[in-house]
């Protein structure tokens, strides 16, 4: 069974592998820090100074800014590959969106700020492509890269900082979950007691499965939520919960003792340490808000 | 005999959630809300078309043939009622693409001559309504992409087992999305032309 699943799977990926080859897009590099540099076009003290810059803005305002160097972002044009990548990072707070990305593809010579719904009034198309004018081209035409994204980055706080967002949860401590997320724990770890239960009941009879079920609840609060306190009171209600809902004997057919762990992925922002690990807030919502630019050698940033 | 009635309600309840009745009406909402994100889109553009024209009439001597084919395309395309309905009746949703398609093509069109024009491209006002443009375009694009895909997972649920009984009982059809435009034209080689010379002094 094992051994067939696996032989699938193998089979899935050439396929997947055989898609990609076939599309021969440009992939899309994991989100691990400010400033994504596969091109090497940046110095590496280039590079800290710009993710100091950004993730100083983003303790003092709470948005994300990102920026990523590829060489080429052929056969897509830029704007295609820009809105992929903004939309599999999704940097930004969560539930505020205000992720913002710059990507550049050094050797097709362009350049393209991609802006989420919730920063298109602060960043306009026509303000992203005025930065792209006035300080990214003109620099990128000489090559100094790190000058030209130091001073649009520049340009780009000042149109953030003018637009009221939420401010930064720095100070308040990280908030894990808004409600959403804890409405939909609650949710499966209700259906998880009754399926587990049920199952646990049918093995162990009624008492015990009861206490056992009642147990794992406890001990799983306990990891959650990190007080016995909680997890006593949850471990008990669990079993008392188990003991009414009837059905003793007798489990339903159907089982899926597991999945009461859903990885919820994202942290909120890594307000916190600057330069260091940086993870996406799992926001930005991109609908093709932005501007892109060339500093090609005709007619400097006119396109 | 009640008992029996309210349990076979509750299955009939249950048969329908599990036939993908409630799949129909999220996926049906989705659709109906990235279609109208394209409407919105496409309303933008129509809404810029007249400053363009209006920023390049003021440009002597530009070629006044593209200029009307813009202004006719507009027409064209804004004449067509575009209403949610759209979306159930692939003749009408076919013309009203075709017709976004021509305005797409005088578009580009205007853009490629307006080249030929420096104190045109010089023009600041203009230059801005390009950029509006462009961005117009690119969010013409996302969200028709994001429409394709929601009337695919539609489509898939009005047609696969066991959904498609639920869709034949309610009377649910598959909803109709965006093709390639000019097949004809992207499977002809484009032919490049180095004898006039572009720049126009």
């Amino acid at each position: 069974m094992i051994r067939l699943r696996s032989i699938m799977a193998g089979v899935w990926l050439a396929f997947a592998g055989a898609c990609v080859l076939a599309q021969d897009l440009v992939a899309i590099p994991p989100l691990d820090s400010r400033v994504i540099d596969p091109a090497v076009v940046l110095s590496q003290a280039d590079r800290q100074v710009l993710e100091g810059k950004l993730a100083a803005f983003e303790q003092a305002h709470g948005s994300q800014v990102a920026i990523l160097l590829v060489p080429t972002s052929k056969p897509e044009p830029i704007e295609d590959y820009a809105h992929r990548v903004g939309e599999a990072w999704k940097i930004g707070r969560k539930g505020v969106g205000d992720g913002l990305l710059v990507v550049v593809a050094r050797d097709d010579k362009r350049v393209r700020i991609e802006v989420p719904r919730a920063l298109e009034g602060a960043v306009p198309d026509l303000a992203a492509k005025r930065v792209i004018r006035e300080a990214m081209a003109p620099e990128f035409a000489r090559g100094n890269f790190a000058a030209g994204l130091n001073a649009g980055v520049d340009q780009l706080f000042r149109l953030i900082e003018g637009e009221a967002l939420p401010p930064p949860a720095a100070a308040a401590g990280p908030t894990r979950h808004d409600d959403n997320d804890l409405e939909s724990w609650l949710m499966l770890g209700f259906i998880g007691v009754i399926v587990g239960g049920s199952i646990l009941k049918a093995i162990f009879g009624r008492g015990a499965g009861s206490f056992i079920g009642g147990g794992t609840v406890g001990a799983i609060a306990w990891v959650v939520a990190g007080s016995a306190l909680i997890a006593g009171l949850v471990g008990i209600l669990a079993m008392f919960f188990l003991l009414i809902m009837g059905g003793g004997g007798r489990g339903g057919g159907f089982g899926r003792s597991g999945g009461i762990f859903p990885v919820s992925g994202w942290g909120a922002g890594s307000s916190g340490s600057s330069g260091g690990r940086f993870s996406s807030g799992g926001g930005g919502d991109f609908s093709g808000g932005g501007a892109s630019g060339g500093w090609g050698d005709s007619g400097g940033g006119g396109d | 005999m009640r008992k029996l009635l309210t349990g076979i309600v509750i299955a009939f309840t249950f048969a329908l959630g599990g036939c993908g009745y409630n799949d129909f009406q999220q996926l049906d909402e989705q659709t109906k809300a990235d279609w109208a994100a394209v409407l919105a889109q496409y309303q933008r553009r129509a809404d810029l078309v007249p400053n363009i024209v209006a920023t390049v009439k003021g440009e002597a001597n530009f070629e006044q043939e593209t200029l009307t084919k813009v202004i006719e395309a507009r027409a064209r395309a804004t004449s067509i009622q575009a209403t949610p309905a759209l979306v159930n009746d692939p003749a009408a949703f076919q013309k009203f693409q075709q017709a976004q398609g021509e305005l797409s093509g005088a578009l580009s069109r205007l853009l490629v001559v307006a080249e030929n024009y420096p104190s045109l491209k010089a023009n600041q006002g203009f230059r801005d309504l390009r950029t509006t443009l462009e961005g117009t375009e690119n969010r013409i694009n996302i969200a028709r992409d994001k429409y394709i895909k929601s009337v695919q997972a539609y489509n898939v649920l009005v047609r696969s087992v066991p959904s498609n009984f639920t869709a034949m009982m309610f009377g649910y059809q598959t909803k109709a999305s965006f093709t390639v435009e000019n097949e004809k034209a992207i499977s002809a080689p484009p032919v490049v032309n180095f004898d006039k010379p572009v720049e126009k002094k």
